[in-house]
C-alpha cells in the first residue's frame, strides 16, 4: 500500500535516504529519467509528446523529526528539533532513532513529581528526554550517537470513515499523489521533483526549480486542517472532507489569481470538490519556486491535514482521491492549452 | 507630477494584486518609453535605448505594491474576514475605509477590546453592507484584497499627505525620470516590481532576467522629525536621502559616493539614510546572480503605515534630479 510505504519511511530533513529510495522504487519504471541532484532532490522526468509547456510538480520527501545532540551519563537522549514541533505533543511518544531505527520513549517527570510551577509552565526541551533503555552513556553510545535522527514511530493504519492515520502526511501525502500522477501520461513535458529540506527552510526546492526552468509549476502539499472544536469560522484553514485546498495567500507567496481562478474552473468543469486554504500561516516550496530565475507562474494544491506536525496525523482518502484527480484534470487542461501567457 | 502622485496613491495596488496601479504606470510611461513589457511576476518593465557607442545597462527601480488586507472568510451575515499582507497594524486600521480594486469600499471594525492595544487581525473584520454570505459574493471572493481608502490632501505648497506615499512617490520619481531622460549615454530599464512588501519577490526575477550592471532603487524611507519618534537622521524638506544602509543591505561606498558627488556638484539637497529598520528591494538585487552593483535613493515620509503619510515636494523633485544626473553620468 503506497500511503503506507510512503508515510512509515525515515526522511527527516536533510535526511532523506529511505524515503528517496521507498520513492525511486515506487517511480522508477514509469518514467522517461529519474536522477539525484547534489542537495538529495528526487528529479523525475517524462518528455511527452509536445514541447512545452514544461510543467514541474513539486513535493517534499523530508518530514519534521527530532536530532540527538547530548547523551548524558545515565543514558538518557538529549535532543533537538529539525522542523517546526510543538514540544507538548512530545511527552511519551515511541520513537525509532537512525538507520537501524533502535527504539525508544520520550520521557519527562511524571505528574506526581512535578511541582505547581512546574505544572503550570511550558513543556521545554530541557524537560524531554529520549529513553533508549540504556543505563549508562557507554551502553547507549553502542547504539545511538549524537546526531542521530529521530522519527515518530507511528504505523499507518485506516480509520473510521474512509480517513487514514499515520505520520509525516506533510507531505508523503503530495508525494503519493505525485507517484499517482506521474504513472499517467500526458501530452506536455513533465518534471516530478521530491524536495528535501522543506521542512527547515524551504531549501530543495529553489535549486530544483533554477535546474528544471519550468514554466509552470504546481506543489502538492499536506496542509494544516483548523477544523477543530474552538476555532472560530474564520479561523478554520481548510476543513477535513472538503476536497482539496487551493492555496491564496502564505507567507512565502501571493499566489497568481489567474493560476487561481483556473484551478477553481477546472475542478468546477470536472465536479471535483475544492476550497480555499483561508490563512495567511505556513509556507511552502512554492514560495522559493515562483521567484526562481525570470519567475515562475505556479499554484498550490494541498490535502488538508489533521494535527500536522506531530506523530499522528490525520486525512480523508476522499480528499487524498480527489486530489489527485484535480491533478489530473489541471494537467489535461494544460495539455489543451490552458494557462498559456 | 503632483497629480501624478496623488493618482498613483489613492489607487488600490495590494502586494500581489497590483492591477490598478499598473495600469496608471503603463499609461504614465507610455510616451517616454521604447518598449514596455510585464513579466511573471507582474513587474513592469520599460525600456529606453541609449545612444552611447559603449552603453551600460541601468536598472532603476520603484516598488507599486502597499501593504494590503486579504479576505480569508466570508461570515453568513455578510461581514468579511480578513489576514495582513504586508506591513500592517491591527490597531490603526479600526475604522479605516478600505477599497478593493473594483471599487467595493468597506470600514474595518473590531471585536470589542478595553485597551487598543489588545486589537488583533483574528478580531477585524470588514462591513462593505452586504447582509448576507451571498450578498457580499456579488462584491468580493475569498482571497480578494483591499488597501485604505485616503484621498490626497494637500497642505500647503509642499506638503502632500496619503496612504501609499511610500512608494508611490518613488513610482512618480520613476515616472518623470523617464520624461527628463533624454540622449542618455547607457540603456535604462525601469521595472515598477510587484511585491516589496512580502520580502522584494518582484525585484528578484526582474533583476534575474535583466542582468543590469547597475541598479538604482527609489523608495520611502521613515522621517524622524516628529516629537517622540525613532531616531533617525532624515527629515522632511532636507533633500533626498541617499541610501547608506537598511536592514538587507549595506550599499558598496563606491556607489554611495558616486550618488554624494553627483549631488554635491549640482548643487541638489540630499541628506545620507542610515536606517537598520528600513527595507527596500536593494538588498534583494544586490545580491542578485552573481551580484549587482545597487544604490538607492529613498523620499522621506512622515507617519509611514499608518494612512496619513506625508511627503515633501521639494524632497521629491531633488530626488528626480538626482535620479536622472545619476543615470546620465554613471561611471562606475
Amino acid at each position: 500500500m503506497l500511503l503506507k510505504r510512503l508515510t512509515e519511511a525515515m526522511g527527516p530533513s536533510g535526511f532523506e535516504e529511505e524515503i528517496r529510495q521507498v520513492i525511486y522504487e515506487e517511480i522508477r519504471d514509469h518514467v522517461d529519467r529519474v536522477y539525484t541532484d547534489a542537495l538529495g532532490n528526487l528529479i523525475a522526468e517524462k518528455d511527452g509528446t509536445r514541447p512545452g509547456p514544461k510543467v514541474m510538480l513539486c513535493a517534499h520527501m523530508d518530514e519534521v523529526s527530532l536530532m540527538i545532540t547530548h547523551i548524558e551519563p545515565n543514558g538518557l537522549l538529549q535532543f533537538a528539533h529539525i522542523g517546526g514541533i510543538d514540544n507538548k505533543i512530545l511527552n511519551s511518544q515511541p520513537v525509532l532513532i537512525g538507520d537501524s531505527k533502535i527504539p525508544g520513549v520520550i520521557g519527562s517527570k511524571p505528574i506526581h513529581h512535578q511541582s505547581p510551577e512546574e505544572r503550570r509552565q511550558p513543556v521545554g526541551l530541557n524537560s524531554l528526554r529520549i529513553d533508549i533503555g540504556a543505563s549508562s552513556r557507554e551502553e547507549a553510545m553502542t547504539l545511538v550517537e549524537p546526531g542521530d535522527v529521530a522519527i515518530f514511530a507511528t504505523q499507518y493504519e485506516e480509520i473510521g470513515e474512509r480517513k487514514a492515520k499515520s505520520k509525516s502526511f506533510d507531505d508523503r501525502i503530495g508525494c503519493a499523489v505525485m507517484v499517482e500522477t506521474l504513472k499517467k501520461n500526458f501530452d506536455v513535458p513533465t518534471v516530478y521533483v521530491f524536495a528535501v529540506q522543506e521542512e527547515i527552510g524551504l531549501r530543495g526546492a529553489g535549486p530544483a526549480a533554477f535546474r528544471v526552468q519550468p514554466d509552470i509549476s504546481l506543489v502538492l502539499e499536506g496542509t494544516l486542517a483548523a477544523d477543530f472544536p474552538g476555532s472560530p469560522g474564520h479561523g478554520k484553514a481548510t476543513i477535513q472532507g472538503n476536497g482539496p485546498a487551493l492555496s491564496v495567500v502564505d507567507s512565502s507567496s501571493i499566489h497568481n489569481r489567474k493560476f487561481l481562478d483556473h484551478m477553481v474552473q477546472v475542478a468546477e468543469a470536472n465536479n471535483l470538490p475544492y476550497q480555499y486554504r483561508k490563512t495567511v500561516a505556513g509556507g511552502n516550496d512554492a514560495g522559493r519556486i515562483h521567484i526562481s530565475r525570470a519567475g515562475v507562474l505556479s499554484g498550490v494544491i494541498s490535502v488538508p491535514t489533521r494535527y500536522i506536525h506531530a506523530p499522528a496525523q490525520l486525512i480523508s482518502l476522499d480528499d487524498y482521491e480527489n486530489t489527485i484527480a484535480l491533478v489530473e484534470q489541471f494537467l489535461r487542461s494544460v495539455e489543451q492549452g490552458g494557462l498559456g501567457q | 507630477m503632483k497629480e501624478l502622485i496623488k493618482r498613483l496613491s489613492e489607487a488600490c495596488g495590494p502586494s500581489g494584486h497590483e492591477n490598478n496601479v499598473r495600469d496608471l504606470i503603463r499609461d504614465a510611461v507610455a510616451s517616454y518609453a521604447d518598449e514596455i513589457n510585464e513579466d511573471v511576476l507582474g513587474n513592469v518593465i520599460v525600456t529606453k535605448k541609449g545612444k552611447g557607442t559603449d552603453r551600460k545597462h541601468l536598472m532603476l527601480v520603484a516598488h507599486i505594491d502597499e501593504p494590503g488586507l486579504l479576505v480569508t472568510h466570508i461570515e453568513g451575515n455578510g461581514y468579511l474576514r480578513v489576514a495582513q499582507v504586508g506591513n500592517l497594524e491591527a490597531a490603526y486600521l479600526v475604522g479605516q475605509r478600505v477599497q478593493f480594486p473594483n471599487g467595493t469600499v468597506g470600514v474595518v471594525g473590531t471585536h470589542h477590546v478595553n485597551d487598543a492595544g489588545d486589537v488583533t487581525f483574528m478580531g477585524l473584520f470588514l462591513d462593505i453592507a452586504a447582509t448576507s454570505e451571498a450578498e457580499a459574493l456579488e462584491k468580493v471572493r475569498v482571497g480578494d484584497m483591499c488597501t485604505l481608502l485616503q484621498p490626497v490632501v494637500e497642505l500647503d505648497n509642499d506638503k502632500l499627505v496619503g496612504k501609499a506615499l511610500d512608494n508611490r512617490v518613488g513610482c512618480a520619481v520613476a515616472v518623470e525620470a523617464l520624461k527628463r531622460l533624454k540622449d542618455q549615454e547607457h540603456d535604462v530599464t525601469v521595472v515598477f516590481t510587484t511585491q516589496h512588501g512580502v520580502g522584494s519577490r518582484g525585484v528578484k526575477p526582474a533583476a534575474f532576467a535583466l542582468e543590469p550592471d547597475f541598479g538604482l532603487v527609489l523608495d520611502g524611507v521613515r522621517a524622524g522629525d516628529y516629537p517622540g519618534a525613532k531616531r533617525i537622521e532624515v527629515g522632511l524638506g532636507k533633500g533626498v536621502a541617499v541610501k547608506v544602509l537598511d536592514r538587507n543591505v549595506i550599499v558598496p561606498p563606491p556607489i554611495k559616493n558616486f550618488l554624494v558627488d553627483q549631488a554635491e556638484k549640482a548643487g541638489i539637497a540630499y541628506q545620507l539614510e542610515v536606517y537598520p529598520d528600513g527595507t527596500s528591494d536593494a538588498g534583494a538585487m544586490l545580491i542578485t546572480r552573481d551580484g549587482i552593483p545597487t544604490g538607492g535613493l529613498s523620499l522621506p515620509l512622515r507617519y509611514t503605515v499608518t494612512g496619513s503619510e506625508m511627503v515633501d515636494l521639494r524632497d521629491v523633485e531633488a530626488a528626480v534630479q538626482l535620479t536622472v544626473l545619476a543615470l546620465q553620468q554613471y561611471n562606475l
